[in-house]
C-alpha cells in the first residue's frame, strides 16, 4: 500500500522521502454486466476452494460414524473426542519438533537472507541478476533425486534423525524465495534516507540496522510467515531423514492416512490441528503480511 | 534496477567489498548444500548403478551417457515428459487464475468476509500436501465422498459410485485441483497485496473515463502487477513441475499402469522401486535442466518486455 496521495507508482519508487503508509482499504465499485458475471464466477470458484477446508473442520467435530453418512450430515452432535484421540496418539513430540524446525530455520533464513538481500539491493545490476538467478536455480533440483546423497551425508556425519538436519535443510530451502522477496522490500526504502545516512558517515551495518530495518519491518514479517508455512508443511525431507526422535507433524499425519479411509473424522481433526498454528499466526499477522508483501509489489 | 549509477558516490569502493561480505554467508550455505548432492546426482547418472552394484555383486561400471540414451530412446519416458509438461502447465495457469480471481474478489469484500477468505486460504496453505491429498481423496471418494453424494443428490445419478481416479485425465484433474488448492493462497495473498498498492486514483481515473472492469484489469492492473506475477509464476513453475507427493498419494504412485506418472515420480520409481539408481538420477538431472531452461526462457521473455528482475 503506497501512500494514496502519490500520483503514480513511479513517484512512489522515486521515494520522495515518504515511507509507505497504510492506506485505507480500497473498496472498488462493481462495473457492468461483465463485472457481474465475473463476480459470480469468482464466487463459485471461491466456494469450490473454500469448501474442502471447511468440510475438513466440520468433519473433525464428528463421531466417526457421522463422517460416512449418505446423505452427508451437516447437523450433528459435535464432539471433541477426535482431538483428544489425536493428542492421545502422542502428538506433542511431533509438534515440538515441527515448532523447532520451523522457528529456528526461519530465524536462520532471516539472519542469512537480510544481509544478502541488502547487498543485492545496492550492488551493480548485472551481477545482481546472476546471483538472484543462482538463488532461485537452487530450487530446481528435484528433492526426490537428491535425497539419497543427502541421506548418505547425514548418515556419515551422524545427523540422521536429528532436528538440526531439518533446520539446515529448511533454511536452504527457503533462503532463495526469502532473498528475492526481501530484496524487493529493500528497493522500496527511499534512497534519500540511505544516502543521507551514508553521507553522515554511518557504516553499512548501521544503515541496515537503524535506517532500513525499521522501515522494512512489515516486509520482514511477511517473509518470515511465508518461510514458516513452507517449513511447517515440508514432508519429503522429514519423512526420509527422521525416525522416532526428530519426526515432524507432517510425518505424524501419515500415521492416520496409512490406516486408509477408516478414520476420516480423526484425520480431519489432526489436519485441523496441524493447520491451526499457521492460521492463528496468519490471522494475527494478516495486516503485516499484506502491508509487507505490497511494499515490494508494484514497482 | 533503474537506479542511477552510483559508482561515483563516496564510500562505494569500500561498499563493493562489503557487499560480498554480506552476500557470502547465504551463498556459502546454499552452495554447500547444493554442490555435493548435485555432483553425486550427475555422477551416479553416468554409471550403471543397480541393485547388483549396491550389494557389490557386480562392479560399478562407468557408461557415460548411456542412461540418457536409454531414456531418450524410450517412448515411455517421452509419454511421462508429455504428461509432466501438460499437467504442470495446467496447474500453473489454474493456480494463477484462481489466485488472481480471488485476490481481485478480496479487494471488493467486506472486511469480515475477506478475513474468512484469508483464514480458509491460510488453512489450505498450512495443510501439508500429504494431508491435503487425503482430504481431497475423501471428498471425492466414489461412495462416501461428499462430491458424489451431492452430485447424486441434485439428480446426477450417473455419479453414484463414480471413480474420479480411474480415467487418466479425470485423475490428473483431481490431483491438479488439489495442487491448485494448496498453492493458490500464496498467489492470492501476494497479488492481493500487489493490487492494494496500486494507487486508487489511477483506477478511479480510468473508471471515470469509462473503462470497463476487464479493460482496467488488462490495461492498468496487469502491467503494474507484472513484477509480482513474475515471481509467483516462476515459483509455481518450479513447484508444479516437481510435483511428487500429490501424484504419489492420490493416484497410488502414478495411477493405473502408470498413466498418471510425472517425471519426479517416475524418477523415484526407477531409483527406488526398480533399483535403477543410475537411470533414476538421469531423470533427476533432466528434470533440473528442463526447469532451468524453462525459467531462463521465461526470464528472457520478461526482459524483452522491458521487465527487470
Amino acid at each position: 500500500m503506497t501512500a494514496t496521495h502519490l500520483p503514480s507508482p513511479k513517484a512512489a519508487r522515486a521515494g520522495s522521502g515518504a515511507p509507505p503508509a497504510p492506506a485505507p482499504r480500497p473498496r472498488r465499485r462493481r462495473g457492468g454486466a461483465g463485472g457481474l458475471a465475473l463476480t459470480l464466477l469468482t464466487w463459485a470458484v471461491t466456494l469450490v476452494f473454500v469448501a474442502p477446508a471447511l468440510w475438513m473442520v466440520l468433519t473433525s467435530f464428528k463421531q466417526e460414524a457421522d463422517a460416512y453418512t449418505d446423505p452427508p450430515r451437516i447437523f450433528f452432535e459435535p464432539t471433541l473426542d477426535r482431538f483428544r484421540e489425536v493428542f492421545a496418539a502422542d502428538f506433542a513430540p511431533y509438534l515440538g519438533n515441527s515448532l523447532m524446525a520451523t522457528l529456528f530455520s526461519t530465524t536462520l533464513v532471516l539472519v542469512l537472507g537480510v544481509p544478502a538481500a541488502y547487498a543485492l539491493s545496492v550492488a551493480p545490476v548485472r551481477k545482481t541478476k546472476d546471483v538472484l538467478f543462482f538463488f532461485i536455480s537452487t530450487k530446481m533440483l528435484p528433492v526426490v533425486a537428491v535425497i539419497v546423497p543427502l541421506y548418505v551425508i547425514a548418515g556419515r556425519i551422524k545427523m540422521l534423525d536429528n532436528i538440526w538436519t531439518l533446520v539446515i535443510l529448511y533454511t536452504a530451502m527457503n533462503l532463495p524465495i526469502a532473498v528475492w522477496m526481501l530484496r524487493s522490500f529493500f528497493l522500496e526504502v527511499p534512497r534519500g534516507i540511505v544516502e543521507a545516512a551514508r553521507m553522515e558517515g554511518a557504516s553499512l551495518p548501521r544503515v541496515l540496522w537503524s535506517v532500513m530495518l525499521p522501515v522494512m519491518a512489515p516486509g520482514i514479517a511477511a517473509t518470515a510467515l511465508i518461510c514458516m508455512i513452507f517449513s511447517w508443511n515440508e514432508f519429503f525431507f522429514a519423512v526420509n531423514l527422521t525416525a522416532s526422535q526428530a519426526a515432524t507433524v507432517p510425518v505424524f499425519m501419515t500415521g492416520f492416512i496409512t490406516s486408509e479411509g477408516l478414520y476420516w473424522a480423526q484425520l480431519s481433526a489432526a489436519a485441523t490441528m496441524v493447520s491451526l498454528p499457521i492460521v492463528i499466526v496468519g490471522w494475527i499477522a494478516q495486516r503485516q503480511l499484506v502491508r509487507g508483501l505490497s511494499m515490494g509489489a508494484v514497482k | 534496477m533503474g537506479r542511477p549509477a552510483a559508482a561515483t558516490r563516496p564510500g562505494r569502493r569500500r561498499g563493493r567489498f562489503e557487499h560480498w561480505f554480506y552476500l557470502s554467508p547465504a551463498l556459502v550455505v546454499l552452495a554447500a548444500l547444493l554442490v555435493y548432492p548435485l555432483y553425486q546426482l550427475v555422477l551416479v547418472s553416468l554409471y550403471d548403478y543397480r541393485q547388483a552394484q549396491v550389494s557389490g555383486a557386480q562392479p560399478l561400471r562407468f557408461i557415460g551417457f548411456d542412461n540418457y540414451a536409454t531414456l531418450l530412446g524410450d517412448p515411455r519416458f517421452w509419454g511421462v515428459l508429455g504428461n509432466t509438461v501438460v499437467f504442470a502447465a495446467a496447474c500453473v495457469v489454474g493456480t494463477l487464475l484462481v489466485g488472481g480471481a480471488l485476490a481481485v474478489l478480496a479487494t471488493r469484500l467486506r472486511p469480515w468476509v475477506r478475513t474468512v477468505l484469508f483464514l480458509t486460504a491460510l488453512g489450505a496453505w498450512a495443510t501439508p500436501a500429504v494431508t491435503g491429498s487425503a482430504v481431497w481423496l475423501f471428498l471425492f471418494d466414489p461412495t462416501l465422498g461428499l462430491v458424489n453424494q451431492v452430485l447424486v443428490g441434485v439428480g446426477l445419478e450417473g455419479f453414484a459410485g463414480h471413480s474420479w481416479t480411474y480415467e487418466k485425465w479425470s485423475a490428473f484433474g483431481l490431483v491438479g485441483a488439489e495442487v491448485i488448492w494448496c498453492s493458490f493462497p500464496f498467489v492470492m495473498v501476494t497479488l492481493y497485496a500487489g493490487i492494494t498498492s496500486i494507487p486508487e486514483e489511477v483506477v478511479e481515473a480510468a473508471r471515470l473515463d469509462g473503462a470497463s472492469t476487464l479493460r482496467i484489469a488488462h490495461s492498468i492492473m496487469l502491467p503494474m502487477l507484472r513484477p509480482v506475477l513474475a515471481i509467483v509464476t516462476i515459483q509455481s513453475i518450479i513447484w508444479d513441475f516437481k510435483i511428487f507427493t500429490q501424484i504419489y498419494i492420490m493416484t497410488g504412485g502414478g495411477g493405473i499402469s502408470g498413466q498418471n506418472m510425472v517425471l519426479n515420480v517416475y524418477g523415484y520409481q526407477q531409483a527406488f522401486a526398480a533399483s535403477q539408481y543410475g537411470l533414476g538420477s538421469a531423470i533427476g538431472v533432466i528434470t533440473s535442466l528442463l526447469l532451468l531452461a524453462i525459467t531462463l526462457v521465461y526470464l528472457r521473455a520478461l526482459r524483452r518486455n522491458g521487465e527487470v528482475l
